[in-house]
């Protein structure tokens, strides 16, 4: 009944799909680091078959050998050059490779952080690091995605996976919890989202974002493309966690599995501003000042959402809690650093500056992340109780979790401090003082809840007793892990002339 | 359009009929109502409990991992139309997409997610 | 008025009715019922648009299997009339209306919005080339290939979106993977029990224990402390 067609002999048709697959063939190459993770995927899934569930920890090699053999790739491959790929779906610029290095530097992190966290103990590991890799691939779509359909598919590669890594300790109820939360909210998200989209691929006929570009820019007062572009934002404020779109988070961060909530922290997060950025730059980049209105927006939402990120968290008694809400915070003082993205007056651009504050958060963020984990692998305690005395129990560790706290205020001569320089900086030059000024009070507010961290682990008694012995050996590995964050987070803060250097070549490339 | 008639007399043909078996059984057909008749069929077999019980989650993984692979068919429909044009390359993009869903079929099966018990 | 537009209004009709329906059911197997039809009504306004292709995925993907899904999910359940629950209060269906229609409003303004359907049009002239693949609705050698036709997404699927169909082989891999983590967990108790003493399966254990889980997580007053405004 239905009329299935005849398979086409159109000589024009034969002759534009050669064309496509032209296009195709050329693009399989540079796809290298795309491929090599893959690869790891599937070569994990089988090995985890193959290995009993004791060995299958040291999967965590393998995984970290795809990561690095990423990097290397794209380092020797990418690194310089721009150009679209697979007949424009994806843009390989300098932009996105800088962000996939930052998101491979993440990962590794992350995965190496799960080989010692406590309670991955006895558990099926090549799984979990399969999944991981899975939404490390679709985070790479999404900072090189030119192309509403790779919008979707790289944030559904990344949520799905993310979804269960949250769950991945489910005999503990905060876990499942956690889980179930993350997926109504974000399965809504992803829903608006993709209503959005595909609001402006009927609008423009193309899903192709240079064609979505050129029609924002022509018609930046219409109603509909408003409408259209904020439901849009409504699934990337979902993954950076900007307010109102926040509450999924203090909940998820605080019940999954900590290196889980670092990598949503981190590299979840950094997947979405690329994809927020390459969105804003293809709608607002080109317009010039007739887009005050989408930048006044976006300065909004930062303001709202530094300001409850820091006010919640001067509440919180548990550590994952806190830096949930200390994440939240500084979502929103990248948001502020977007509103340079349209303006020419800046020295750096905002996509570069955010980029330049995404490596500062990525090491001091990931290095609190690896104190709690190693506070909790002596003491089993993520509450604030856990940290009492640590400066005594353990100074390398308290003195690592201070310099990160440090740099998560914002002072110098930390990684932190050059990051909010150059926002703070990037906002004024734009004309948002008023912004300025409000990021400076949620500053000094957020000072409060740092130094308590650090009050407590310098000025109150010890409260609770190492309690498994077994894991003081990786404990001892941990602070060495720490250190070298505190390294990493000191370096870029004294090198800030030579980080600055390599993000202002970000360029970024639409069509 | 017309080559939907077929179909639009399908559609009538398929309302007609079982409406009016069940009003025609309806009309004509003596009724007696006893206890026994009453009671849910279970193949002859007298009820002993309950009709609505909580189901084994086993029938969800079911669910689940049918509606994953019933995603290949989605896929192979248009493939099978047009492969004859594209050719090889067909054979290859087609290849690598059950290559990886045949993993995931070798996942479930090995971590018994096949078997009933 | 054309026959089409009878047509559509009639489907339209069913599909908003049955919507309504499906979300003010108290008994969720109704609801299922009634989004079912929306399911299917919404396959014949696919047809409609004549995209044959789509119609016929809508009614096996949506309406047969995802459907089927969520009827699991209700049997898995099977909530006795007492234990789903109050009706909500008045002002809270209020509340619930004035959002609905809120942002039904809100999707249906660029319906309607003036102007905004010229500028699509307007499109420069390459870049509305590099979106149509095929090129044009080719009529060559009696063979048509035609917007919407199966053919047609055959050709785009595997010549332009050749990646992202490649990748959803990946997120598939990805989600069957999750399925088994998440539904291990009960395997593993299966196995514990099956050294053990009883060997009929116990008809409510196991989903009982689970249904009580979830029930438990959706009503169940967090300690998690929320910040202000929580």
């Amino acid at each position: 009944m239905i009329p299935l067609a005849e398979s086409a002999t159109d000589p024009s048709l034969a002759h534009a799909f050669e064309r496509s697959l032209e296009g195709i063939r050329e693009s399989v190459a540079l796809f290298l680091p795309e491929a090599v993770l893959t690869g790891a995927i599937c070569l994990l899934i089988v090995l985890d078959l193959l290995m009993p569930k004791r060995q299958s920890r040291f999967l965590m090699f393998v995984a970290l050998a795809a990561v690095v053999g990423a990097g290397a790739l794209i380092f020797f491959m990418r690194s310089t050059i721009n150009q679209p790929l697979f007949n424009g779906l994806i843009v390989i610029d300098t932009f996105a490779s800088f962000l996939h290095i930052v998101l491979l530097l993440g990962a590794a992190i992350v995965i190496a952080l799960s080989y010692v966290y406590r309670d991955f103990e006895n558990r099926r590991m090549g799984e979990y690091y399969a999944i991981m890799l899975a939404s490390l691939l679709g985070m790479f779509l999404m900072a090189s995605a030119n192309d509403l359909l790779m919008f979707v598919i790289g944030v559904e590669l990344v949520s799905i996976p993310s979804y269960i890594l949250v769950v991945y300790t489910k005999e503990d109820r905060a876990a499942t919890e956690a889980g179930l939360k993350y997926v109504l909210y974000g399965s809504f998200a992803s829903g608006v989202m993709i209503y959005g989209l595909s609001l402006l691929y009927g609008l423009t006929g193309s899903t192709n974002l240079a064609d979505v570009s050129r029609f924002i820019v022509g018609n930046l007062d219409s109603f509909t493309v408003a409408v259209a572009s904020l439901m849009a934002f409504a699934g990337f404020a979902f993954k950076i966690s900007a307010v109102p779109f926040h509450w999924w988070a203090p909940d998820v961060y605080q019940g999954a599995p900590t290196p889980i909530t670092a990598f949503l922290a981190v590299a979840s997060k950094a997947a979405g501003f690329a994809l927020l950025i390459r969105f804003l730059d293809a709608a607002v980049a080109g317009a010039g000042e007739s887009a005050f209105h989408w930048l006044n927006a976006i300065a909004v939402f930062a303001a709202l959402t530094m300001t409850v990120g820091n006010l919640a968290a001067l509440w919180q008694e548990n550590m994952k809690r806190l830096l949930a809400y200390s994440s939240i915070a500084h979502a929103g003082y990248m948001l502020m650093g977007l509103v340079a993205i349209g303006s020419s007056s800046a020295a750096m651009g905002g996509h570069q500056v955010v980029a330049f504050y995404l490596v500062a958060y990525l090491f001091m963020t990931l290095g609190a992340f690896v104190c709690v984990v190693a506070v909790y692998n002596l003491t089993g305690v993520e509450s604030m109780s856990g940290y009492r005395g640590l400066g005594r129990r353990s100074p390398m560790l308290a003195f690592s979790m201070t310099i990160f706290l440090v740099s998560l205020i914002g002072l110098p001569p930390t990684a932190g401090f050059a990051g909010k320089f150059q926002l703070f900086a990037a906002a004024i030059n734009s004309g948002y003082l008023w912004l300025a000024v409000i990021g400076g009070i949620n500053t000094a507010i957020s000072c409060y809840y740092y130094l308590r961290v650090m009050k407590v682990m310098y000025l109150d008694e010890p409260a609770v007793e190492p309690s498994s012995p077994a894991f003081v050996l990786d404990a001892q590995g941990l602070r060495w892990f720490a250190g070298v964050l505190v390294a990493a987070v000191l370096l870029v803060g004294i090198m800030v002339d030579l980080v600055a250097r390599v993000t202002q070549h970000l360029i970024i490339v639409t069509g | 359009m017309e080559s939907y008639a077929p179909l639009a007399l399908f559609a009538v043909l398929l309302i007609v009929m079982p409406t009016s078996m069940i009003v025609l059984s309806r009309l004509l057909g003596p009724r007696r109502e006893t206890e026994v008749k009453g009671d849910p069929y279970e193949c002859g077999v007298p009820t002993w409990m309950g009709a609505r019980n909580r189901f084994s989650v086993h029938f969800y993984l079911v669910a689940i991992l049918f509606i994953l692979f019933d995603l290949e068919t989605v896929f192979l429909i248009p493939w099978a139309i047009v492969y004859k044009s594209i050719g090889a390359v067909a054979l290859v993009e087609m290849g690598f997409f059950l290559a990886v869903l045949g993993l995931a079929l070798v996942y479930v099966w090995r971590r018994r997610g096949l078997e009933w018990e | 008025m054309a026959a089409a537009d009878v047509i559509f209004l009639v489907i339209s009709i069913i599909a908003v009715g049955a919507a309504a329906l499906a979300v003010t059911r108290k008994n969720p197997i109704y609801s299922a019922l009634f989004m079912m039809v929306t399911l299917l009504v919404v396959a014949a306004v696919f047809q409609m648009l004549s995209s044959p292709f789509l119609a016929v995925m809508q009614v096996l993907l949506y309406a047969g299997a995802i459907m089927v899904l969520f009827t699991f999910v209700i049997m898995l359940l099977s909530l006795r009339p007492e234990e789903m629950g109050e009706t909500a209060p008045l002002p809270q269906r209020i509340f619930a209306a004035v959002v609905a229609l809120g942002v039904f409003a809100l999707l249906a303004f660029p319906a309607i919005e003036p102007g905004v359907p010229a500028a699509a049009a307007s499109l420069a002239p390459p870049a509305a080339e590099a979106v149509r693949f095929p090129p044009a609705a080719g009529t060559g050698d009696g063979a048509t290939v035609e917007f919407g036709a199966t053919a047609y997404f055959g050709h785009t699927i595997f010549g332009r979106f050749v990646l992202p169909f490649e990748l959803v082989s990946i997120l598939v891999l990805a989600a069957v993977v999750a399925v088994m983590v998440l539904a291990k967990r009960d395997l593993s108790k299966r196995d514990v029990a099956d050294d053990g003493s009883d060997r009929d399966p116990p008809p409510l254990s196991v989903s009982a224990a689970h249904a009580g889980s979830i029930a438990s997580l959706a009503t169940s007053t967090q300690p998690t402390s929320h910040g202000p405004g929580a």
